[in-house]
């Protein structure tokens, strides 16, 4: 394969043959419309035909919709009891106990009076996953650098019991109304919004005690849900935003203070922009190491420490991965990272 | 006029105007707790001033790093109280519905079909109202029978008439100002 575009990652070697598709891989792509270095990806990856084609099967099948309950404004049985009236069908998520699927009545529920009076956001199950990783308390100064439309940061506020202090950035001018939007609607008073590219927050050198950074990333975990991204990134799109995303992390390992802990995740399930971007960072920081999680393991699958032929640090295994087929939920990765 | 608005902190004729419109609508011990060890910042150099309420912790982040060192300007911060226009102060749904949980007062309850319509930007009619809850203002906070918050209505009768029995069933008594339907119409 012809390298022309930029590795982002420095510390590491990594070859670009593993993308070139088998033709096991062509014939799969062809049969589910995928692009099919994808597809060679994760004949590699998940090393199961069988759950290959489970996961491509679910491409487009769509996902339970799911609603996080806003306590800052309600309590979860009132706002259960009042769409039960309204024959909205909930079932509470096993892990957390403010999340609930939406079993029935789904089509109403982003235009309910609930969902105006902000008692619940609509948001994937996977997306309530890092604010509980990284826990905030209402003492700690946060940042949530890439906020839109504000699932994340609202649910940080609901944590710190809207104390503390909340930095939320956002570079996109629509993306920040709609933040702006959804963080009055729930109730929120702890934010501070700022638009600007997220990298610069980097000046800001040791200054927050915890930091979420939820990626931009190709979107390879919402497969079941958007179809599109079964050909929208070729593989130089997936390095480009891997390259992004080193830059990001690095800018928030910078702006977090010693003893302060930094979420980092992507609605994709590409070792590309989780694992590797995770490699580059241990190898290139002396300052920080990989913390434990404490949500997602009970029911996540472990980071790859060996993937696409490349070994990567050992303590990735403590990052984790949901993918849809596994778990009925948009892919994800979660790692957490303290800085020492 | 610069393209982004410069937060300062409003000053004492300001901040006296609107604390005490606040207090004159939700009585001024209600004022006094949920402002509490904030200050009231405002926009300058854009067309809107916006009044934003800011904590102590927020108001220290903003001035040394924020401005400080990455000299920029919040987008938006704290708790919006709403703007000022013409020299008029307009109050917020935001502060409105905090200092309704907190005051329980200057608001009238509407039944169901009500609203319903109040959502969609309607107004309301006098055999619409349930529930007085005085002493009323004459922007009035509007909630439904499980007092949840729906926006805040202008009257156009004297709050003593409300319920009195000389005011014709359909008639118009508070035009809505603005209502949660906006997250839907415009807050997307």
């Amino acid at each position: 394969m012809t390298e022309y575009f930029q590795i982002p990652f420095k510390t590491f070697k990594i070859s670009l043959d593993y993308a070139k598709p088998s033709q096991k891989a062509l014939l799969l792509a062809k049969k589910y419309g995928f692009l099919p270095y994808m597809v060679e990806r994760y004949i590699k990856m998940l090393n199961n035909l069988e759950e290959v084609e489970a996961l491509l099967k679910m491409t487009g099948q769509g996902l339970p919709k799911s609603i996080r309950c806003n306590t800052l404004k309600i309590s979860c049985d009132r706002l259960k009891e009042r769409l039960e009236r309204k024959n909205v069908e909930l079932r509470e998520i096993s892990w957390f106990k403010k999340g609930f699927y939406v079993l029935k009545g789904s089509e109403k529920i982003g235009y309910l009076h609930e969902y105006l009076f902000g008692y619940y956001f609509i948001q994937g199950a996977s997306s309530m996953i890092p604010p509980l990783e990284l826990n905030p308390s209402p003492t700690d100064i946060v940042l949530d650098m890439c906020a839109a439309p504000g699932g994340k940061t609202t649910h940080l506020a609901e944590l710190m019991g809207n104390e503390g202090v909340i930095v939320a950035i956002e570079l996109n001018r629509e993306r920040m109304k709609t933040l702006r939007s959804n963080i009055s609607r729930m109730g929120v008073s702890n934010t501070i919004l700022i638009r600007t590219d997220a990298r610069k927050i980097s000046v800001l050198k040791e200054k927050f005690s915890k930091i979420l950074l939820d990626a931009p990333c190709t979107g390879e975990g919402l497969l079941p849900i958007d179809p599109t991204r079964k050909t929208k990134t070729k593989l130089e799109d997936l390095y480009r935003m891997a390259s992004r995303q080193i830059e990001l992390i690095k800018a928030a390992i910078e702006a977090l203070a010693p003893g302060g802990e930094l979420v980092y995740s992507t609605c994709s399930i590409a070792p590309e922009e989780n694992e590797f971007v995770i490699n580059e960072v241990l190898n290139t920081f002396d300052n920080v190491k990989l913390g434990e999680l404490s949500v997602i393991p009970s029911f996540g699958v472990k980071g790859f420490t060996e993937v696409f032929g490349t070994r990567l640090n050992s303590d990735i295994s403590k990052c984790y991965r949901i993918f849809p087929h596994k778990h009925e939920m948009e892919g994800f990765f979660i790692c957490k990272i303290v800085k020492t | 006029m610069p393209e982004y608005p410069i937060f300062v902190k409003a000053s004492e004729p300001i901040v006296k105007n609107i604390v005490t419109t606040l207090s004159q609508m939700f009585g001024n011990e209600n004022v006094e707790r949920v402002f509490a060890g904030k200050t009231i910042y405002i926009t300058r150099g854009v067309e809107r001033n916006e009044l934003f309420l800011v904590s102590a912790n927020m108001e220290s982040f903003v001035s040394k790093y924020i401005k400080g060192i990455m000299k920029k300007e919040p987008y938006s911060l704290g708790l919006f109280l709403g703007q000022i226009v013409k020299g008029k102060y307009e109050i917020s749904m935001d502060i409105a519905e905090k200092l309704f949980i907190e005051a329980k007062r200057n608001a009238i309850m509407v039944n169901d079909h009500a609203s319903a319509l109040f959502l969609y930007g309607r107004d309301i009619m006098a055999k619409s109202i349930l529930k007085v809850y005085p002493p009323l203002s004459r922007i009035v906070v509007v909630v439904n029978r499980f007092e949840d918050f729906l926006g805040l209505c202008k009257l156009t009768v004297k709050p003593k008439e409300l319920l009195s029995e000389t005011l014709k069933g359909d008639e118009i008594v508070c035009l809505n100002v603005i209502d949660k339907g906006w997250f839907l119409r415009k807050g997307r």
